[in-house]
Formats: C-alpha cells, sequence, structure tokens
C-alpha cells in the first residue's frame, strides 16, 4: 500500500493544511479587515459553536445547519426583537436561545417529525431565506447598521464591544467542542434513543433536557456571531475524512479561517451576497449527497 | 440459568402471562414459538428487565431481576428486538461497538477488548466490509444483521432474541445459525429465541416451548414439532418432513 495514501497520513496532512490556512485567514482578517478585534472573536466564536453543533448531531440527519431551517426561524426571531423589544446583544442573545430550543421542541418532540420530513420543512424555510435575501441584494437595500445586513454578517460580531465578553465566548466555544469529545459516546447513545442510553445508566429525561438547553445555546451562539456561513464547509469537510483529533482540529481551524474570510471578503463583497453563496453551497452539497445513493432516513 | 416462578404479568386489563413457571438451564439455546399474542415477546421483555410491573419471580442467575441494577442487566442480559436505531447516520462498526456500553466507565473511550468484541461479531453476521457504511445506507437484510450483531457484541451470559428470522435470507439465516453454535459453544450461555419461524426453532434449539394464551403449552425437544402440533396451535395444515443433513423436522406449507 502506498504510505502516502494511508488515512492517518491524510489526516496528517489535512491538519496542518488547514492549520496553515486558519492561521493566514485569522492573520489576514487582522491586519486587512476593518472590523475591530472582538468582531473577529466574536465571528472565531461563531465558527468554533458551528463546528461542535455539527458534532453533537443536533441537525437533522444528512443535513447542516442552514438545511436544519433555524437559521430561517432565528433570523425572523432576531428581526422582531430588535424591531419591537430591544436591540442590546444580551437580550437578543438570549431570545434567540430561548427560540432555537422551542423550535427544536416543537419539531422534534411536538410533532415527532422524521429525518426526511424535518429536511423537506427545512428546505422550504431556507427556501424563504433565499429569497429574502436575494431580495436584499438585489434591492437597494440600506447597507451598515441596517438589521437584515446586521442579522447576516452576525449580530454578535458586529456589536461586540468588549474584548473580554469575546474572548470568554471564544474561550466557552472551544471548551464546549472539546466537551463534545469527551461525551461522545454518550452522545452517541443519546441520539439513537432512550433504550440504547440506558445501556450506559444515563435517564434520558435528564440527558434530553441538557441536550436541548446545550444545543440551543450552541445554535443561537452560532447563529448570534455568523457561525453558521462556515456550516456548509464543516460537512463538506466531514465525510472525507478519517475520524480523530486530527480530524477534529483541522476542521475547526478550517471553520474559523473560513469565518475570517468571509468576515474580510464583506468589506469588499456585499454581505447579502456572501449569506447567499453560503445557503447555495449548503443546498448543493446536500443535494449532491443525496443524489450520489445517501438517502436520508425515511 | 433462567429461573422463573408464578410469573403472571398484565397489561390494558389483559392478562398476557398467566402464572408461568419455567427454568432455562444455562448452556442452552431454547425457542420459544406460538401466535401471535400469545406472550413470547412479552415474556423477553419482562427477563429483560424492561417490564417491571409483574407479579411472580424472575430469577437471573439466581438473583431477582427486579434487585438488579441498569448496568448489571445489561451486562447480564443482551437482547434482540427491542427499539431500532434512531440515527441512520451513525456508521455501522460503531453502531456494533456501542453495544458494550455497558462495560465502558462513563466518559472513557472503549477499550481492545470492546473492539474485538464488535470486530468478531460484525465478522459473524458478515458485516466487515461494511463497517463504514451509515446504518441509514444499508439494505434491509443488512440493517437487520447489523441489529443482530449489536445483541451478539455484548458476549453477555443470557442472549435473548425476539423474532431474530424476521427480514433475513437464506444466507443471513444461516449465518445467525452459526452465530448461535459459536455463542453457545463454551456452555455458559444460555439463549432464548421467540419466534414464530418453527423450522429455524427446530434446526437451531436444544428445546423447545409452545406457548398459548399466556401461558407453556408444551414443553419439549425439536423431535415434537409435528403436523398435528402445529394445526393445533397455529390452526394451519402443514407437512413436517426431516432434514436430510441433521434430521431435525422442517415445516411446510399446503399452498
Amino acid at each position: 500500500m502506498n504510505p502516502g495514501k494511508s488515512p492517518e497520513r491524510r489526516n496528517v496532512l489535512f491538519f496542518l493544511a488547514a492549520l496553515i490556512a486558519g492561521c493566514i485567514a485569522v492573520a489576514g482578517s487582522y491586519f486587512h479587515s476593518t472590523h475591530p478585534v472582538p468582531a473577529l472573536l466574536m465571528i472565531a466564536a461563531g465558527s468554533a459553536a458551528c463546528h461542535a453543533a455539527c458534532r453533537t448531531g443536533a441537525f437533522s440527519q444528512g443535513a447542516d445547519f442552514v438545511l436544519s431551517g433555524e437559521v430561517a426561524v432565528q433570523s425572523i426571531a432576531l428581526i422582531i426583537t430588535a424591531g419591537l423589544v430591544s436591540a442590546h446583544p444580551a437580550v437578543i442573545f438570549a431570545v434567540l436561545m430561548v427560540v432555537s430550543i422551542a423550535a427544536r421542541l416543537y419539531l422534534f418532540h411536538f410533532l415527532s417529525l422524521r429525518p426526511r420530513e424535518l429536511v423537506f420543512i427545512g428546505t422550504m424555510l431556507n427556501g424563504v431565506l433565499f429569497l429574502f435575501l436575494f431580495y436584499l441584494a438585489a434591492a437597494d437595500a440600506p447597507r451598515s447598521g441596517h438589521i437584515a445586513h446586521d442579522l447576516v454578517l452576525g449580530y454578535g460580531a458586529l456589536h461586540a464591544g468588549s474584548f473580554a465578553v469575546s474572548c470568554l465566548l471564544l474561550g466557552l466555544m472551544l471548551a464546549t467542542g472539546a466537551c463534545v469529545s469527551l461525551v461522545r459516546v454518550e452522545l452517541s447513545l443519546f441520539l439513537q434513543g432512550p433504550s440504547y442510553l440506558d445501556l450506559a445508566g444515563i435517564p434520558y429525561g435528564r440527558a434530553h433536557a441538557a441536550f436541548l438547553a446545550a444545543s440551543g445555546a450552541l445554535s443561537a451562539c452560532l447563529f448570534f456571531c455568523a457561525g453558521w456561513l462556515a456550516a456548509p464547509l464543516s460537512a463538506l469537510l466531514r465525510g472525507p475524512m478519517k475520524r480523530g483529533a486530527l480530524k477534529n482540529a483541522g476542521i475547526l481551524f478550517a471553520c474559523i479561517g473560513a469565518g475570517q474570510l468571509l468576515l474580510l471578503a464583506s468589506d469588499f463583497i456585499d454581505a447579502y451576497v456572501i449569506a447567499l453563496v453560503a445557503v447555495c453551497v449548503s443546498l448543493v452539497r446536500f443535494s449532491l449527497e443525496h443524489y450520489r445513493g445517501r438517502e436520508v432516513p425515511a | 440459568m433462567i429461573d422463573i416462578r408464578d410469573l403472571s404479568f398484565e397489561r390494558g386489563g389483559r392478562l398476557i402471562i398467566d402464572f408461568m413457571s419455567v427454568r432455562f438451564e444455562t448452556g442452552s439455546v431454547t425457542s420459544i414459538i406460538g401466535r401471535s399474542g400469545s406472550g413470547k415477546s412479552t415474556l423477553l421483555s419482562i427477563i429483560a428487565g424492561a417490564a417491571r410491573s409483574f407479579e411472580g419471580e424472575v430469577l437471573i442467575d439466581s438473583r431477582p431481576v427486579r434487585a438488579r441494577s441498569t448496568g448489571e442487566l445489561h451486562r447480564a442480559i443482551a437482547r434482540f428486538g427491542g427499539a431500532g436505531p434512531a440515527n441512520l447516520d451513525e456508521k455501522t462498526g460503531d453502531f456494533v461497538l456501542l453495544s458494550r456500553a455497558p462495560y465502558r466507565k462513563m466518559l472513557h473511550a472503549f477499550g481492545d477488548m470492546d473492539r474485538e468484541a464488535a470486530q468478531e461479531s460484525m465478522d459473524s453476521f458478515d458485516l466487515g466490509a461494511l463497517a463504514h457504511m451509515p446504518l441509514g445506507a444499508l439494505p434491509g437484510g443488512a440493517f437487520r444483521r447489523a441489529l443482530l450483531a449489536f445483541a451478539f457484541a455484548r458476549r453477555a451470559d443470557h442472549l435473548l432474541l425476539d423474532n431474530p428470522t424476521d427480514g433475513l435470507d437464506v444466507h443471513d439465516a444461516a449465518l445467525l445459525s452459526r452465530a448461535l453454535q459459536r455463542y453457545t459453544i463454551s456452555g455458559e450461555r444460555t439463549v432464548l429465541l421467540a419466534t414464530g419461524d418453527i423450522s429455524f426453532a427446530a434446526q437451531t434449539s436444544d428445546r423447545i416451548l409452545v406457548m398459548d394464551g399466556g401461558k407453556i403449552a408444551r414443553d419439549m425437544t425439536p423431535d415434537g414439532i409435528s403436523a398435528e402440533l402445529v394445526k393445533e396451535y397455529f390452526d394451519t395444515d402443514v407437512l413436517v418432513s426431516r432434514n436430510v443433513y441433521n434430521g431435525r423436522p422442517q415445516v411446510h406449507f399446503y399452498t
């Protein structure tokens, strides 16, 4: 066997490439972006949240964050909250978290939707989001300071005031990613259902409540800090690599790098166009995977 | 050894198990046959500790099933036929490995012994090449084999199989038969099958119990299977022949 093609070596090469690319992207964003450092840290926190959330399997099977439809639901919640209640970032974050948990409870438990139905609903909701973004990109809508613009580039990132809060959030998201690795087996058992989690002697009800709270917080953070823009990249890279710590670290660096690049690109390209591309990539990736023979379970 | 004494179980006002006493010796393969609703699957659920509101006593290796902790029960008993896996994105190999969770300390990785048990079980069911495929992408028969491999990978002293041949073709059923032989070869494990497949039960078991109306109607060796017995308990006319290889009964329908 050619050792150059072994999965382990491929993982090492991927990790190094992602590390270098991530560092270049962060450096490029730091030196050339018009955004302040706390904004860069917030975007990095969003990317880390996206990476952790995708690893929990919290989103619809076979789909990434965009296709789950939560982006669309959270977008609506953010616009209503900022317009009618309060534009304070802490309020917005709290509302996003509650909305995310409520959406999950409604879709997964009250409606008990099957994965295929969830993907269908997600696709529909994202169709609406796509049209909304397309309208904003094509129309002469106000850019900087406008709620829709802030929504696309991460409300938290654009309103990140404190360096300490940004650092804390990034640290929390990185720690959450590490925790996901630690509880990987318990998480797998949980996702298989109550009788499987019972094998680990963990009560399903409590685990379920903890999972809902954690995934809601991650979901809110990744939307609040525009981590969802990096979601298609995370899903694209996850498939071909062999499982391992290097793979996870590599994808994390790649996601952080992608988030920084998108923020940097927003100085030159319309933010709505960036969001449109993210939604399109997500849909194309999912469709290709689906049509290449991988079925979304009924 | 599994010892059941004066067991009764009611659900929705209907008596499913009716004052049953039976003992399953270590090292044996016992098949419980009977029509749908005769109480076969319920009996396995009670033994596995999944249904606890019963009257009477169920002893697993001389200890009451109710006195055992969840972890203890899962280490002592592996069951096929419960709820299916919800996350079909899980790779087949990883899914089978999850069966070893009762032996693992919380927040620890699986050990070499766990991996070896999972691999052996996968090989028994011809799943080696499919280990990296998601469960949702497996063909129907392979999916059923993955569920069987999950149960066998536990290497528990007591294995309960509820309708294990459903959805299996001849090749898969032969794999299951061979896996059962290997599983009990040491003489230290007990296997219970609840099945409507009388021929498979006759080919693989040391003992056959016929359940009818929540009671054990017949307790016999596979040689006791006859056209009259099938007519009496399954209300179906059949022809019972003998397998030319091992002399065990085989049931054929008239069409």
